[in-house]
Order: structure tokens, then C-alpha cells, then sequence
């Protein structure tokens, strides 16, 4: 008909926090009055000082934690999580990590091998599937980490300061990875990190924590459309956001 | 070839010292016995090859030292099954609740601190002087560090592991078969070597009580002091400790096939 009939619509969320409050036993607060909204295809990162309640954040949404207050809406059980840690098994082979929510989740065991090849394949660790985590380099840890997250196909990911503990060429190398997922997979997204830079060259917004308790600072848009290559890490736009990005971030470390 | 020389260098570095010093050990034994004791007190400590020849080359004491072995094994083995079974599974039942840890833990420490071999009597007069009672000694001796060993290592789980499964809501059961068992194996085989050597003690040492019915080797070694028998109850000493030896070294090599692949306390 006409163009004013014309709706765009947004995918419906995959998630919505409404004023999310969690408070300690002792009484403080670990996130105080956080608003989010996770649509599919978007990649949040979440930055903020030490012991700002990302972690928190991300337990709530996953529901490892309740919140003390506020409302919080998942769309999806189907929830990819990835910690700072891999976390493996240590007594269990790669392919066997990565089939673990699978045994969990009760697929069939056809069901479950398919799929671990898949996502085995996909983080490029196929020929390492019998190996044990012992066995393997730090980078090749999270990238098995990351395939056992995946086996659940999820529709909302969310990452823990996932990179933190590899060196910088391993991390971005890790960032890559991500974003290549990302793209074909088109899920929802929550990153949370310390470096700035991650944040920006990864997500479509960055969200800037204030220190404890907790709050939403700032919300920068990161307008630039996925799929990202290396070369923005090398534009001017990168650097500017960076800039605010690092700025509002000083300003909720010195409160 | 190299290489195959590089291995046979290894192996010869590692075994050779302590056969040197096996070596001297018998060379001592040899010298005492032929240069230092006069042939009336021998008897005290008799020659290596006497007590080969008398003991275990003479076909009826060595049938009689080899069925000694055998009970005494089998005791040691029966023990440790049960202690094994009990054990681990009062460990996974401590584990699971603190109130159940608090009410069970300070008697598995009391029957680690009690002289359990003073008891031996005791148990001989409720349960009679036969299998059952020198099985309860050896359960006796090798229950705590099963127990300990089980729980420890359950509760070592790290916290991120088990938020793993927390994720998927895992039941009660399927946490414990994937994670916390199999993450306590390591240390489940420490408290087993450690319990081996405790069954193997308890079914030598307790025999010493056991006077009536078929002898074990602690019997044995009883009888044969008695009787001066010194070749002989070199003998069954000898066996006794080697006994405890095959026990190690085969726990030993348990706990490496079950978990050297991926946990290095197995070396």
C-alpha cells in the first residue's frame, strides 16, 4: 500500500531486563537498576570497572542467579555460555567436552556426535577432537570452549570475559572467530569485557557499567554494520568510539 | 638404534641404583650371617640362601608358606573390596550434605584413632576367630582414607565446573557420575593405595590373633618363631613384605592406567 503503512519491525527481543536489582546477603548491591534489551543479531558488549556486576549480569541472565528486584524476560532456553575460563573437563576429550550439554540436555547420542562434529568443525578443532584438554594451547581451549557453547545452537550467547586470558595476537585471532559465527549464525549476544577496543571492534553497542553497585552508564551505538573486518580496527570512527567509549568509562571508575 | 640405546640408558639409570643398593643389602646379610654370628647364634639372622633352600625350595614348607599367601591375600582383598564399597560410599554420602558430613565424619576419625588391632579380641569373641573377623580388621584399617580421599576430592570440585551443569539444571545424580566421581578419581586412588597397604597390614598383623583354623602368613611367622624355625620365618616375612610390595606397585599402576592419561599426580 502506501509508504506510511510501512512498520519496520525489529525481531522480538531475546531478552529485556527492566530495572534488574541484585543485592548481596550483606545488603549491597551488585547490579542496581539495569535496562537491556537483547534483539537477535546483536552483539552487546558490556564494559565497567572491576567488580562492577558484569559477571553478575550475565548469572542473572543465564539464570544462575535471581535477581533481588526488577524484571527479567527470556525468549529463548537456548542459551550459549562461555566463561573466562574454558572450563573443561580435563578427564574428558574434546569432542567429549563439547557433547556434555548434549548429555545433559538428553539428545541422542547420534544427535549429539552429528552435532559435535559440526561445531568441532566450525572452530576448526576437528583434527584435535580426541585430544584431552591437557593436550592443548590456551587459544585452543576457548575454541573448544566456544564449540561446546555451540552444540546447544543457541539463540542468545553470552561471554565472560571469554579472550581475557590469552595473549593479544591468540585474542584477536579469537575475536575473528566470534564475529565469523556470529555472522552466520545470527544469534543475540552479551560480551563482556575489559578491553575497550574488543568491545567496539565486536559489538553493535557497547554498554558502560558504572563501579558497584552497578548501573548503566551509557549506551554507545557502534553504527557501523556487521560483518567487521580487520581494516576498522584502523578508521577514524574506531578510534572516536573508542574514545567516548574509554572516556565514559573513566568517568564510572571515579566515582 | 640410537634411540633404542637412549631407552635401554634410561632404564638402566633408573634401575640401577636402587638394584646396587639391593645388592649391598644382601651382601650385608650374607656378611653377618657367615662372618659375624658364630653358626649357634645363626639363627638370628640366617643366610639368604638357607632361607631360600629351606623356605621356598623345599616343596612341603613352601606349599605350606604359598596357602598361607593365599588366605592372607584373600583376606586383604575381601577387606579392601568392602572397604572400597563402604568407603567411597560414605564419602559421596558425605559429600552430598554437610549435616550428613558433621554427623558421620568425627566417627570414621574415631576409628582411625582407635587402635584397631587391640580390638582383635574383641572381635574374635562376637564374631568367632574366622574369616569374617580378620575381613573386619583389614575394613577397619583401610576405611579412612577412602572416605577422606572420596570426600576431598569431590569437594575440590572448582566451583566453574559445577556451574557447568548448574547451567543445565543437572540432577543431583547425573552430577555426581559426570563430574564429581570422576573428577574425585584421582584422588579416590590415592586413599585406595593408601588403604592396599592398610588391608595388607591389618590381614598380616591381625593374623597374629587368629591362632585357630587355617594360618595365614602372620600366623605363620608366629608359629615359626616359636618353634625357632629362623629359615622359614625369614621366609614368610620375606613373602609378607612382598605381598605389600605387589600390592603398591599394582595400585600404583591401577591409578595410572585409570587416570595417568589426564591427571599427572597419577606419576
Amino acid at each position: 500500500m502506501t509508504g506510511a503503512s510501512e512498520v519496520v519491525t525489529a525481531p522480538a527481543p531475546l531478552l529485556r531486563l527492566a530495572g534488574v536489582t541484585k543485592s548481596f546477603p550483606d545488603g549491597t548491591d551488585a547490579v542496581a537498576g539495569v535496562d537491556l534489551v537483547v534483539r537477535p543479531g546483536e552483539l552487546v558488549a558490556v564494559v565497567g570497572p572491576s567488580g562492577c556486576g558484569k559477571s553478575t549480569l550475565l548469572h542473572l541472565v543465564a539464570g544462575l542467579a535471581r535477581p533481588s528486584g526488577g524484571t527479567l524476560t527470556r525468549a529463548t532456553d537456548r542459551v550459549g555460555y562461555v566463561f573466562q575460563d574454558p572450563t573443561l573437563l580435563p578427564w574428558r576429550t574434546v569432542r567429549r567436552n563439547v557433547e556434555l550439554f548434549g548429555e545433559l540436555a538428553d539428545l541422542p547420542r547420534a544427535e549429539r556426535r552429528r552435532r559435535a562434529e559440526r561445531v568441532l568443525a566450525a572452530v576448526g578443532l576437528t583434527e584435535f577432537a580426541d585430544h584431552r584438554p591437557g593436550q592443548l594451547s590456551g587459544g585452543m581451549r576457548m575454541r573448544a570452549a566456544l564449540a561446546r557453547a555451540l552444540l546447544v545452537e543457541p539463540e542468545l550467547f553470552l561471554f565472560d570475559e571469554p579472550f581475557a586470558a590469552l595473549d593479544e595476537i591468540t585474542r584477536q585471532d579469537m575475536g575473528e572467530e566470534l564475529l565469523r559465527l556470529f555472522d552466520q549464525r545470527g544469534f543475540g549476544a552479551i560480551f563482556v569485557t575489559h578491553s575497550v577496543a574488543e568491545a567496539v571492534y565486536l559489538a553493535s553497542r557497547v554498554l558502560v557499567m558504572s563501579a558497584r553497585p552497578g548501573r548503566v552508564l551509557r549506551e554507545i551505538e557502534v553504527a557501523v554494520a556487521h560483518p567487521r573486518r580487520p581494516e576498522f580496527r584502523r578508521t577514524d570512527t574506531f578510534a572516536t568510539l573508542v574514545g567516548e567509549v574509554s572516556e565514559a568509562l573513566a568517568v564510572g571508575s571515579a566515582r | 638404534m640410537t634411540d633404542r640405546a637412549g631407552r635401554r640408558r634410561r632404564v638402566a639409570r633408573r634401575v640401577l641404583p636402587p638394584l646396587a643398593v639391593f645388592l649391598l643389602v644382601l651382601g650385608g646379610w650374607t656378611v653377618v650371617s657367615y662372618g659375624l654370628l658364630p653358626p649357634r647364634r645363626r639363627f638370628l639372622l640366617p643366610p639368604v640362601d638357607q632361607v631360600i633352600r629351606v623356605g621356598f625350595l623345599d616343596p612341603d614348607n613352601r606349599a605350606e608358606l604359598l596357602d598361607a599367601l593365599a588366605l592372607t591375600s584373600r583376606v586383604a582383598g575381601t577387606g579392601l573390596a568392602v572397604a572400597v564399597l563402604l568407603g567411597v560410599g560414605l564419602g559421596v554420602l558425605m559429600a552430598q550434605t554437610r549435616w550428613l558430613e558433621r554427623a558421620i565424619y568425627p566417627y570414621v576419625v574415631v576409628v582411625q584413632t582407635i587402635p584397631v588391632l587391640a580390638l582383635v579380641p574383641l572381635f574374635g569373641f562376637w564374631f568367632g576367630f574366622g574369616f569374617a573377623s580378620r575381613v573386619l580388621v583389614c575394613v577397619l584399617l583401610s576405611l579412612f582414607p577412602l572416605v577422606a580421599n572420596t570426600l576431598f576430592g569431590i569437594r575440590s570440585v572448582p566451583a566453574a565446573q559445577h556451574q557447568l551443569f548448574d547451567l543445565h539444571r543437572a540432577s543431583r545424580w547425573r552430577r555426581l557420575v559426570k563430574l564429581q566421581l570422576p573428577a574425585a578419581l584421582p584422588s579416590i586412588f590415592t586413599g585406595l593405595r593408601i588403604a592396599a597397604g592398610g588391608s595388607v597390614i591389618g590381614a598380616v598383623v591381625g593374623d597374629f590373633f587368629f591362632r585357630q583354623g587355617q594360618p595365614g602368613l602372620g600366623i605363620l611367622i608366629d608359629m615359626y618363631r616359636s618353634r625357632l624355625a629362623a629359615e622359614q620365618m625369614f621366609a614368610a616375612v620375606l613373602l609378607a613384605s612382598a605381598l605389600g610390595i605387589a600390592v603398591f606397585v599394582v595400585f600404583g599402576a591401577l591409578a595410572r592406567w585409570a587416570v595417568g592419561r589426564w591427571h599427572e599426580s597419577a606419576e
